[in-house]
């Protein structure tokens, strides 16, 4: 228990550590949907339309 | 065409990195956090006050890295009109803004028992704010055109532009009086700060900085694959 007190300064330190992992997997879980759902939706317009190969697309805007 | 072959070359080596900064990320948080909240000492003046550092120092090294990636990204965008370099900074910049909230807050804890304020308009911490500012302006601005090239190549004069930032917030501490202390790692002399303080930095910085990889790769093939299914449904509509 002396050790959670941080010499008095829990107030400033735990919430500290709580912020920056709260943002930190924040971003992390906000990154990873991003990949998963253009990912997932691009396999299935891929499937649905077997005549667009999506290797040979282009992406720069013409 | 050969925008295609650079792609998929690049995609590849990102897909091939990835699970080893996952892992190395994966493995260094809970080593860095150890050190950082157990095994490192008490500072003699600041108490255990000192142990925020370890997660304020690596986020401002994560959030001036992630500018710079941005600010590079954009240059090459504007310069050879890369896609690549447009997803890249895009990518980046929700990053950058969540490094630096982690900056401006974790920083805010730390000066309320050390300097008697959570917040002062010092050279220092304005700066990093006008940095989580640019961030913002830049996600703002590069969304706000129907066409994302138009919108990168907005958000990439921005990104250049705001780059005039960095060299300012590295050097704030030297060049104006301010009550945000100078770096005690980057000196001439090398670091001022004692090995047993500057182990769980380095690691967690390490932690920072694989996890930032890890979260581009992420964002870039979300991105890519986004644009990729833009070009499907204007090709379908035009069909």
């Amino acid at each position: 228990m002396e050790y959670f007190s941080m010499g008095g300064y829990a107030a400033y330190v735990w919430p500290s550590y709580g912020i920056a992992m709260l943002i930190l997997v924040g971003l992390l879980i906000n990154s990873w949907s991003i990949t998963r759902r253009y990912e997932a939706d691009l396999i299935c317009m891929c499937q649905n339309r077997s005549d667009i190969e999506p290797v040979s697309i282009d992406i720069t805007e013409k | 065409m050969h925008h295609i072959s650079n792609m998929n070359r690049f995609f590849c080596i990102a897909n091939a990195i990835l699970p080893i900064f996952c892992v190395v990320s994966a493995g260094m948080f809970p080593v860095g956090l150890y050190y950082a909240l157990i095994e490192s000492p008490a500072d003699y003046q600041q108490g255990d006050t000192v142990r925020i550092m370890y997660v304020h120092v690596p986020a401002a090294w994560g959030a001036m890295i992630c500018y710079l990636t941005m600010a590079m990204a954009s240059a090459v965008f504007l310069i050879y009109n890369q896609p690549l370099a447009n997803l890249a900074a895009r990518a980046a910049a929700p990053i950058g803004a969540g490094f630096t909230l982690i900056v401006l807050v974790t920083g805010s804890f730390w000066g309320q028992p050390v300097w008697g304020t959570g917040w002062v308009w010092d050279a220092r911490l304005t700066s990093v704010l006008i940095l989580f500012f640019l961030y913002l302006g830049y996600i703002a601005l590069a969304n706000a055109f129907e066409d994302p090239d138009r919108g990168g190549r907005a958000g990439a004069v921005l990104a250049l532009v705001g780059a005039i930032n960095l060299p300012i917030i590295k050097f704030s501490v030297d060049w104006w009086n301010t009550l945000h202390q100078s770096s005690s790692l980057w000196r001439i002399r090398g670091p001022s700060i004692v090995p047993e303080m500057l182990l769980p930095l380095l690691l967690m910085g390490c932690a920072y900085f694989s996890l930032f990889v890890v979260m581009m790769i992420l964002r870039l093939r979300g991105l890519y694959a986004g644009r990729l299914l833009r070009q499907m449904r204007i090709a379908a509509a035009s069909r």
